[in-house]
């Protein structure tokens, strides 16, 4: 058996195979790009019909970069580079030839970095509200405890959007306190933990009166509000920030509370019955149901994470940059007058 | 302001086009000299364009693909200027002027409207990222012209273009030395965007089409710089995958942007 096993490690640690794997990888990852990722099974079958959708289906086109048998080309690919590595090693002469092998090994280090994010990583969305306080220990990160204090959009002077900032408290298990902002491009750090602005949004709030029963809701603008399941009623709310009385349309003229108003809707099934606007404070009659409209604020999508594989990745990405650095730019009076291209 | 210095420069670029031109058949060494320095005075004007775009915006011109595209010219006409040390060629400079004249003129078709930076762009890293990747495409445009002229000079046999062309040898090492500047400054591309990824979306490696493209970009040239050293695919054979690449490099600035959506929208 020995012979087969040194045999293969020939074959897979060859620069042959190294130039073949680079060639199929890209081939591959070209074919993510064609194709849509990430869609349920019905649209593969229904888009590429049903022989050509069940294939793409079987090879697990429809989520390719996380197929086994893309994952297994990288790890392929980063085996190959560790062997040829270790076999240069030992004739290693020059200060290029030390750097283009930190360069290879540092692909390997990132690719160690990814399977560990993958296995150890956490990663939530969390939507909270300007005021509200959130436990994140059921999202994976225990004993901490975050409070939205408040969230504001920036606007440039032609009122497009510069920066969306949240002001949070964040606590953790032992009781330290961290407050500070998010922003765009500026993660709130700690320990561990990372904390991203995603998205934002209205958070609406009231009651619902039918007969002697009441239901107070509070939710995100634009969903919709089960009211009766078993005839299919439902009552949309969507929030209209800056409502124009003299359309009445949903359009919004500003993305500014100026003058806001509730547009709740009665639906049936997928017909509209009726559809009233009403003002904070303001209670609207549909059909056999009232609609209290009590108020509204900001809610931000925040995004939550730590991830051990991150070091290794910023650690492959500091020895390729030294790998360059000393194949490359290491000039050539330094090296005794050696050619640095053959 | 803006307009009439690109005008200018556009202007130039087609004078040098058929300067060069001329100068393939007329083998006297003054005139590629004046289509060389037009191309050099285009590189001024266009300086002195981005650089009132800059003063207007308050910010680098790094934002949109017109703008990045009027870079890119930009970066081209640098290093092809830096190059003149090393390499003087009629047809080297037709081949530069033409395609800088294509880029402009294909730049110039896409809306330049100037607009603030979005919250997502506001980072240092764009200026990173952005000025890493001129000199990287840059890089492999010139090494795209260089493997035209090696195939065209290989194909001449010295018959039709002997006091033009330089020697095969000479086409040969100046192209693995742009990859070798351009495979470098790529992947320093690829790292600034993982990094500066990771701090606006937390996620340094996406699969978004454009990253995508660009590390296929990188794999084609990886392949090159392998096969190049150890199966000895000098000449032809190199200068053809040099060719691919730069087409790739072109879909991946232009094609994802218009045939594919993702995170790289405003780009």
């Amino acid at each position: 058996m020995i012979p087969l096993i040194r045999r293969w490690r020939i074959i897979f640690s060859s620069m042959r195979m190294a130039f073949r794997l680079l060639i199929v990888l890209g081939i591959a990852a070209s074919l993510g790009t064609f194709i849509p990722q990430g869609f349920p099974a019905d649209f593969y079958l229904e888009h590429y019909g049903y022989l050509l959708g069940k294939l793409l289906l079987m090879l697990s086109f429809d989520h390719l970069y996380s197929s086994w048998w893309f994952l297994g080309l990288e790890g392929l690919l980063g085996f190959n580079i560790v062997f040829c590595s270790l076999q240069r090693l030992r004739t290693i002469n020059s200060i290029w030839e030390t750097g283009s092998i930190l360069l290879h090994l540092s692909i390997p280090v990132i690719f160690l970095g990814g399977v560990i994010s993958a296995f150890l990583g956490i990663r939530a969305d969390i939507k909270i509200a300007v005021g509200e306080t959130k436990d994140l220990t059921g999202l994976g990160f225990p004993g901490y405890v975050m409070q939205l204090e408040d969230f504001r959009i920036e606007y440039y002077d032609t009122q497009e959007p510069k920066q969306y900032v949240s002001t949070v408290v964040l606590e953790n298990a032992s009781g330290e306190r961290l407050a500070g902002e998010i922003k765009v491009n500026h993660p709130l750090k700690h320990k561990e933990l990372k904390i991203y602005q995603h998205s934002y949004g209205w958070q609406v709030s009231g009651m619902v009166k039918y007969e002697d029963l009441s239901q107070p809701f509070q939710m995100e603008e634009g969903g919709e509000l089960a009211l009766n399941a078993q005839e299919g009623l439902v009552l949309k709310l969507i929030f209209i920030p800056d409502f124009d009385k003299q359309t009445a349309a949903l359009r919004s003229l500003s993305s500014f509370p100026h003058n806001p108003r509730l547009a709740c809707a009665l639906i049936q099934d997928t017909e509209l019955l009726d559809m009233k606007f009403a003002a904070p404070g303001e209670q609207v009659i549909l059909g056999e149901h009232q609609v209290l409209f009590v108020a509204y604020r900001y809610y931000s999508g925040l995004i939550v994470k730590s991830d051990p594989g991150l070091l290794w990745i910023f650690c492959g990405f500091g020895l390729m940059v030294l790998g360059f650095l000393l194949r490359y730019a290491v000039p050539q009076c330094l090296m005794g007058g050696r050619k640095l291209w053959k | 302001m803006e307009i009439g210095l690109n005008f200018a420069v556009f202007i130039c670029i087609l004078i040098s086009i058929i300067i060069s031109t001329v100068a393939l058949w007329k083998a006297g060494k003054n005139i590629e000299k004046i289509a060389f320095g037009l191309l050099v005075l285009a590189f001024f004007l266009l300086t002195a364009s981005l650089s009132v775009r800059s003063f207007n915006l308050g910010r680098l011109p790094f934002a949109n693909l017109y703008e990045y595209t009027f870079v890119f010219v930009w970066g081209i006409l640098l290093l092809y200027a830096l190059s003149r040390s090393k390499l003087h060629s009629a047809l080297f400079t037709l081949l530069v002027a033409f395609l800088t004249f294509v880029l402009l003129s294909f730049g110039s078709t896409m809306p330049s409207e100037a607009k603030p930076l979005l919250p997502a762009l506001q980072s240092y890293w764009l200026r990173l990222h952005v000025g890493t990747a001129i000199i990287s495409y840059s890089a492999f445009a010139l090494s795209f012209c260089l493997a035209i002229m090696y195939l065209i000079k290989e194909k001449a046999k010295g018959a039709d273009f002997p006091g033009i062309l330089p020697p095969l040898e000479k086409l040969d090492k100046l192209q693995h030395l742009a990859i070798i500047v351009g495979f470098s400054f790529l992947s320093l591309v690829l790292i600034t965007g993982a990094i500066w990824a990771e701090e606006v979306w937390g996620k340094w490696w996406s699969w978004d089409p454009k990253e995508t493209w660009a590390l296929i970009t990188w794999l084609i040239y990886a392949a090159y710089l392998h096969c190049r050293q150890r199966r000895n695919w000098k000449g032809k054979k190199a200068s053809i995958l040099a060719i691919v690449g730069f087409l790739v490099v072109l879909f991946t600035l232009y094609g994802v942007s218009f045939l594919m959506s993702g995170y790289h929208s405003y780009i």
